[in-house]
């Protein structure tokens, strides 16, 4: 049984900065042809300022989300009343609430969506940034679980249950996992399985344990699997050793036995759900095996290109610190930030600069090992407003799901306030061959304020790329890289790096009217 | 009963050795996950019960009982923590799958209602 119903995007901005951001104006901004309709698909969904559902919320009777003018709500069915009530009277939303474990919310006064089946609205607290599991590090994904499978618990102490357990419904809001569908409850039955069960171990154990037995990209089966990763894939690519953890053999091994076992069979009487029972001990038992399961897989991340990458740079110590200065010096300049997207982030040594002058700074970085040292440092600061994900700036996450819009792109995600782009042109430019008209295009879409590192040619790192290829970049200079910029942004200032063949840039994109007419309609 | 369970674990063990197919199937794979749940529930309960209760003798023992009472809900501040609660590898345990426990749940208090017990 497949209850997976909506998870939600909660939301993405506070209702007084919603215009800041949401999808729905990406098509209005720094797209400098923003009317040729080439740009960010999200705009054809969201291009009137009228409530419009969100395009992931349909399998759930119970209710759905919606957005009007900037701020996500939630429309509580009628079919989801019983569920809704049983979750404020029986003390488990306080409760769960008070333990930072379900996103808050009250009730609204607005206008339903769909009113015929309205019983109330509701509004979320924002969630700063929506992510996707194929973004999150090993970590992230763990204490998503870890998280979910807490819910569980104390739901049924207090007489409900998940009736999904979809890795969706987590989000990460300062650092820490947060359950955001306050319609995944329903009334305990005693007796009954778990109607989650499947979609926690294809959304969470199948992919740690790949992650941890296998290897660390295999999270990546995420995207080709929007329903976690299925069970006899999972059983056949994990090593022999797995069938000694017991927690693996019953949850992932026997289990994707048993759905196949069963996948044509009617269920015998002898072993038909409507006969046999779980137990509330039983059903405990389960979830606890499930627990320790997900703590038994671990992850140490070393031995990736750029897990080490500060141990390893050309930077000598003063030019590090002039980078560091010269980045803090452009923040000042432009003011404070809402969001702040750091690509090629690394282990965030300047996100940590950018966290200081904005509410949000998400730190994208290609590397697993760097994305999982970044959280983990994260995690362990308090209310830090540093989201590390896991980003592949060349193949940014596509959009996916029904009519390819329940999971939004990274661009419908977007735009950013600011962009920093740090020892990253090189990689783009010269190892995938984008020519810099394109790199500004892209970035042109993407923020309003973009502070990027140039590095010349003769850096030690470029000439290491360059070491066994001829060079096809006759335009990879200073004077080119500013000729491609300027077509798209403003420059507002530059520095060179003290001891070092770098420059560092910050620009404004050219469409700032049309900024400011978005963030205040 | 115990001659459906001793099927039940044969069926179990004949599915844990033989290579596992593709699932390619018309109905939705959710019926042997839930026929899965119902197969395991009587070893987990039992694993459950004396785990709840082996923790409610070490709390005694260690004299800590006192502040055991609402775990639950203060095991939800630690959620997101890797190591709060205190229950890591609990499912290595070997235990005795003959306990009747997961037929009779419904009696047995579960784990932070058994550690309040002590008082």
């Amino acid at each position: 049984m497949n209850s997976e119903k909506n998870p939600e995007r909660s939301s993405e901005r506070t209702p007084e900065k919603s215009s800041e951001s949401s999808s729905e104006k990406n098509s209005e901004k720094y797209c400098e042809k923003s009317s040729d309709n080439s740009s960010v698909k999200g705009s054809e969904r969201y291009s009137d300022k009228n409530a419009e559902k969100i395009a992931s919320s349909f399998r759930d009777p119970a209710g759905f989300v919606f957005h009007n003018q900037g701020t996500i709500y939630r429309q509580i069915n009628n079919a989801g009343k019983d569920c809704y009530d049983l979750l404020l009277s029986s003390g488990l939303y306080d409760v769960l609430k008070k333990s930072g474990l379900l996103i808050s919310h009250e009730e609204a006064s607005v206008d339903a969506l769909d009113s015929a089946l309205a019983y109330k609205i509701i509004r979320p607290e924002p969630v700063p940034f929506i992510s996707y599991p194929w973004e999150w590090s090993f970590s992230q994904l763990k204490d998503a679980a870890l998280a979910t499978l807490q819910v569980q618990k104390i739901a049924i102490k207090h007489g409900m249950s998940l009736k999904d357990c979809s890795a969706f419904n987590i989000q990460f809001i300062a650092s820490k996992p947060v359950f955001i569908d306050t319609l995944s409850f329903e009334p305990y039955q005693e007796g009954m399985p778990w109607v989650a069960y499947r979609q926690f171990c294809q959304h969470f154990l199948a992919p740690l344990a790949l992650m941890s037995k296998c290897d660390i990209r295999l999270q990546q089966l995420w995207r080709a699997n929007i329903d976690g990763i299925p069970l006899d894939m999972a059983s056949r690519l994990l090593p022999l050793r797995t069938w000694l953890n017991f927690s693996l053999l019953t949850h992932l091994h026997l289990h994707a036995g048993s759905q196949s076992y069963f996948a044509d069979k009617a269920p015998a009487s002898s072993s038909s759900p409507a006969t046999s029972k779980v137990s509330r001990n039983a059903l405990l038992g389960i979830i606890d095996s499930l627990e320790s399961g997900i703590r038994s897989q671990n992850y140490y991340p070393r031995g990736t290109e750029w897990g080490d990458y500060y141990a390893n740079t050309n930077y000598t110590d003063a030019s590090a610190e002039h980078k560091k200065t010269l980045v803090e010096e452009y923040f000042n300049k432009i003011g404070s930030q809402h969001l702040v997207w750091d690509l090629g982030a690394n282990t965030g040594v300047f996100s940590q600069i950018a966290a200081r002058h904005s509410d949000v700074v998400v730190a994208f970085d290609i590397d697993p090992a760097a994305v999982e040292k970044n959280y983990l440092q994260s995690r362990d600061q308090q209310a830090s407003n540093i989201l590390p994900l896991l980003l592949d700036i060349t193949n940014p996450s596509p959009p996916i799901g029904w009519e390819n819009a329940e999971r939004m792109s990274l661009l419908q995600r977007g735009p950013a306030d600011t962009v920093m782009a740090l020892a990253l042109i090189h990689h783009l430019a010269i190892s995938n061959n984008l020519p810099l008209s394109h790199i500004a295009s892209f970035f042109g879409k993407i923020c309003r304020y973009l502070i990027i590192e140039f590095v010349l040619k003769s850096d030690s790192q470029v000439q290491k790329l360059l070491a066994s290829r001829p060079d096809i970049f006759p335009d990879y200079c200073e004077a080119g890289f500013e000729l491609a910029f300027t077509k798209f942004f403003d420059l507002v200032g530059s520095e060179k790096i003290l001891e070092s063949q770098r420059r560092l840039y910050i620009f404004q994109n050219k469409g700032t009217g049309l900024w400011r007419r978005s963030r205040r309609p | 009963m115990r001659t459906v369970f001793s099927k039940i674990y044969v069926v179990t063990f004949l599915l844990l050795v033989s290579v596992v197919p593709s699932v390619q199937a018309y109905l939705d794979p959710g019926t042997g996950s839930f026929i899965l749940q119902t197969l395991i529930a009587g070893f987990f309960g039992a694993v459950f019960v004396l785990k709840s209760y082996w923790a409610s003798i070490k709390s005694w023992f260690a004299g800590s009982a006192g502040s055991s009472e609402n775990s639950a809900e203060n095991a939800a501040d630690n959620a997101a923590s890797k190591e709060s609660s205190g229950i890591d590898n609990a499912d290595n345990q070997i235990l005795p799958e003959n306990s009747e426990a997961q037929v009779s749940g419904a009696a047995i208090k579960p784990n932070s209602d058994a550690k309040s017990d002590e008082h």
